[in-house]
């Protein structure tokens, strides 16, 4: 399982893993991302959400 | 492809915006695929956000005499950029190597004769409260808790300390002071209270490094 989400990590673009990281790995607020990287909490959520979604396409395949 | 590791003063520039739009693409692409390099730049964002804990210096032996001979923590602002590399760069030293020189590090009474203790002092509205933290065991540690301003003898205050397993110690303030000895290195929540009024909370988590605002 783990195998498969480093996997499915490695296919999605470097600012979305990054992104996605910091949010589930190191806990860090929609709000905390957008001031790491310099954006706003709308674009940090919508990034993650079409990680998530990717995530799971590669996922179910 | 995984680039070679970022400098401190690359990681200085990210957090402080001023590295290049291009660096700072290959900045990141790094941090997606290097988890060393992303964890150290979500402490030094933490350490670059706190006001409070910047004011300290990285604990040299050295300086340790001082404290005793003033009773009080060497401050010193954190103003310019080099001196800002020099912290986190002790700081992620002590992190990742658990050497001499870290940030706030815990020591234990057999580092040094003079004084065995990390102060740090905290506001929290109107009270200041000063935790000087000894290193008793290899996982845990004894804390003297100060209420330095905002106490007086009229009112009953308290200190309780839960923990992240939610267990909780409490001790009433006596003079102004009160003692917690063999904590556990685990996230506790701070919480003083005023005549069993809650008044203020401080989380923090305390390891073999030091103690964290959390």
């Amino acid at each position: 399982m783990r195998l498969d989400i480093d996997k499915a990590m490695a296919k999605l673009s470097d600012r979305e893993r990054f992104i996605v990281k910091l949010k589930y790995w190191h806990n860090c607020s929609s709000c905390e991302i957008a001031s790491i990287i310099e954006t706003n909490e709308n674009n940090v959520n919508q990034i993650i959400n079409r990680a998530k979604h990717k995530l799971k396409e590669i996922l179910k395949d | 492809m995984k680039t070679s590791c970022p400098d401190i003063e690359i990681l200085y520039k990210y957090l402080n915006k001023s590295l290049p739009d291009y660096e700072k693409i290959i900045f990141e692409s790094h941090m997606a695929d290097c988890d060393a390099c992303l964890e150290a730049l979500v402490i030094a964002r933490k350490l670059y956000k706190d006001k409070i804990l910047l004011q300290y210096e990285p604990v040299h032996k050295w300086q340790v005499s001082q404290e005793k001979n003033t009773g009080q923590f060497c401050k010193k602002n954190i103003r310019s950029g080099k001196e800002f590399i020099h912290r986190i760069n002790a700081f992620m030293y002590g992190f990742f190597n658990s050497k001499d020189l870290a940030y706030a590090r815990i020591r234990s009474g057999e580092d040094t004769d003079n004084n065995p203790y990390i102060k740090i002092e905290k506001k929290l509205d109107q009270f200041t409260i000063s935790m000087e933290i000894e290193k008793i065991a290899h996982n845990s540690a004894s804390m003297h808790i100060g209420l330095q301003s905002g106490y007086s003898h009229k009112d009953v205050f308290s200190v309780i300390l839960t923990c992240e397993d939610q267990t909780y110690k409490a001790r009433k303030i006596c003079d102004g002071k009160a003692f917690f000895e063999n904590l556990p290195f685990k996230s506790y929540y701070l919480t003083l209270t005023q005549n069993t009024n809650e008044k203020v909370s401080f989380p923090f988590l305390i390891n073999e490094v030091g103690l964290y605002e959390r």
